[in-house]
């Protein structure tokens, strides 16, 4: 299994996939606080051009987060099974759970990476180009970016077990938005008439994410900020990993290729 | 060490109701090259796909190099080079890279493999060049030159010559046994080519329907084949009968161009040119000729197609 992450570090290193998730994502968080920056500048009474509003519009759809950890090793693995490599690796026996958990591994460190860089250049653009720079907003969402990352990560375990298990794209692709969109949004309306939805939605992410992660220019209320929230979201990610991992390596160990 | 680097007993795969394999024993020794025969849906890949674990029986057993466990198969796979169907490698990364990745993956030490296979499989002034630039003939070199790192013990090839010019066919056939000869690896090498077979193999398999029909060494299909009289005359049907009244000769086959070769003759040419001539039938043609692979094995096949 070290011989096998050790190949994808190297290709993924020598590849482009990864240095264009970041100048993207950088790219557009960049985007976002120069025009903020431009917008306070040149518009009479525009109260936008903070660094809290700017910190606060991550902080506000961090669901994203969620659906990045789906995306970006999208990007870096789909392309394995169509050219054949994965059956390579089988091949010569490596086996397929280890493939799986390696690509998992390896997958989750380079996305963090490009998270680190997009927050990096996200917060100290925001803190260079827009008034008020406060330590508040930014604590406010470093929090929320560690109580989500175990989503993250369970979202990014799924999308490579649907990588490794579907024959096409766009059959993870819908299988993944059901899974973390559609059932959620449909438990959500349920959960407007009947109590045990509301209670199996405050430990899915899309249902606590848009229930308890409430943020705008005036109110601030998201449920890391307590010992229990912040303990709800980190317990729903990790059950999370726990169960695409069991569901993934049980997959692949009877995929054929 | 092992003698058969690979045996297979009542090995058998279903695709849903439909039987690719059925109940296969072949038996591959160290140091063969083991020609496997079939149509197309034969099931040729199938079976390698099974040696190479990317599919899983139905039933049977299926042993490398005497392990028949399924943990110490996967040990047993990192000894095999395969190539099975379309080679398996990056589009958008160089010739190198590609064989660094590969290299890295297997566990090999030391750059100088990858230098040893380019030259091997001739690709060193291709290095540099990405998978999706390639021709296809160079995509099954390179496909070679992945299964060839870390000089494996076995070689698994679907029909590898697919897609080659004639000197690129020939370079194929010569590199293979030469990595026989020299290198001591056994091969297993699926083809429609029957000819090309016929000029490497040590032993063969034949495949229909997913049934073997027969396992036979060279040595021993040469003798098979053997020598027949052809001969072309003016009026066969009247010439066939003379054959079995006078000579009492009935193992012949008319072909539909009018020929008649006539089989396991005991008798020399000239005797059966001497039938005709008697007759005052008109030979038009006459020659003393071998079964090749080919007759041989459509023989095989019409017999086989009872079978299975």
């Amino acid at each position: 299994m070290l011989n096998y992450m050790k190949s994808e570090c190297y290709r993924t290193l020598r590849g482009k996939g990864l240095y264009t998730a970041i100048a993207l994502l950088g790219g557009l968080v960049l985007c976002m606080n120069v025009i903020l920056a431009v917008s306070r500048h040149y518009i009479e009474g525009f109260l936008y051009g903070t660094f809290r509003f700017s910190l606060n519009t991550y902080t506000g759809s961090i669901f994203c987060m969620i659906v990045l950890g789906a995306v970006v090793p999208a990007c870096l693995f789909w392309d394995d099974r169509r050219s054949g490599v994965m059956k390579n690796a089988i091949s010569y026996g490596v086996a397929r759970e280890k493939m799986f958990l390696g690509k998992c591994i390896v997958a989750f460190g380079f996305t963090f990476l490009v998270l680190c860089a997009v927050l990096a250049v996200y917060i100290s653009s925001a803190y260079l180009l827009l008034d008020h720079p406060e330590w508040e907003p930014l604590r406010e969402m470093l929090m929320g970016v560690a109580a989500v990352l175990p989503s993250a990560a369970a979202s990014l375990v799924f999308s490579i077990m649907l990588g490794c298990v579907c024959q096409k794209e766009m059959t993870s692709v819908l299988v993944w938005a059901v899974v973390y969109y559609l059932i959620p949004m449909a438990f959500l309306f349920a959960s407007l008439k009947f109590d045990v939805f509301a209670r199996i939605m405050r430990w899915i992410p899309y249902g606590f994410l848009q229930t308890e992660a409430l943020v705008s220019m005036n109110s601030y209320y998201c449920l890391w900020d307590t010992a229990a929230g912040f303990t709800r979201c980190i317990v729903s990610g990790v059950v999370g990993i726990v169960i695409f991992l069991a569901v993934g390596i049980w997959k692949i160990r009877k995929q054929e290729f | 060490m092992e003698t058969y680097v690979t045996e297979t007993r009542d090995l058998t795969k279903y695709y849903h109701d439909f039987c690719a394999l059925n109940k296969v024993n072949i038996s591959i020794r160290r140091g063969e090259i083991y020609g496997l025969v079939g149509d197309n849906g034969a099931g040729k890949s199938t079976f390698l796909k099974l040696l190479a674990g990317q599919i899983f029986p139905s039933s049977g057993e299926l042993q490398l190099f005497g392990k028949h466990q399924q943990k110490e198969l996967a040990a047993m796979r990192s000894r095999m080079g395969v190539i099975i169907e379309n080679p398996g490698f990056y589009p958008n990364m160089s010739v190198e890279k590609n064989l660094e990745y590969f290299r890295i993956q297997k566990g090999i030490p030391g750059k100088q493999a990858i230098e040893e296979v380019m030259e091997i499989t001739g690709l060193t002034r291709y290095r540099k060049k990405t998978g999706k630039t390639l021709s296809l003939g160079m995509k099954q070199r390179l496909g070679l030159a992945i299964a060839l790192l870390g000089v494996p013990e076995v070689l698994l090839l679907d029909e590898p010559i697919n897609g080659l010019d004639p000197s690129g066919i020939i370079e194929m056939r010569n590199l293979l046994v030469k990595l026989n000869k020299e290198k001591n690896i056994t091969i297993l090498i699926s083809s429609h080519i029957l000819s090309e077979l016929e000029q490497i193999a040590t032993v063969y398999g034949f495949l229909q329907n997913g049934c073997l029909l027969e396992q036979i060494s060279a040595e021993k299909l040469h003798k098979k084949c053997s020598d027949y009289v052809e001969i072309l005359v003016s009026d066969p049907e009247q010439y066939m009968v003379l054959l079995e009244q006078k000579m009492n000769h009935n193992d012949y086959q008319l072909l539909p161009d009018g020929k008649i070769h006539i089989l396991n003759a005991k008798n020399g040419p000239e005797e059966f040119g001497e039938l005709a001539g008697n007759a005052g039938i008109r030979i038009l043609e006459l020659s003393k000729c071998q079964k090749s692979l080919e007759d041989y094995y459509m023989n095989l096949k019409n017999g086989g197609a009872k079978k299975c």
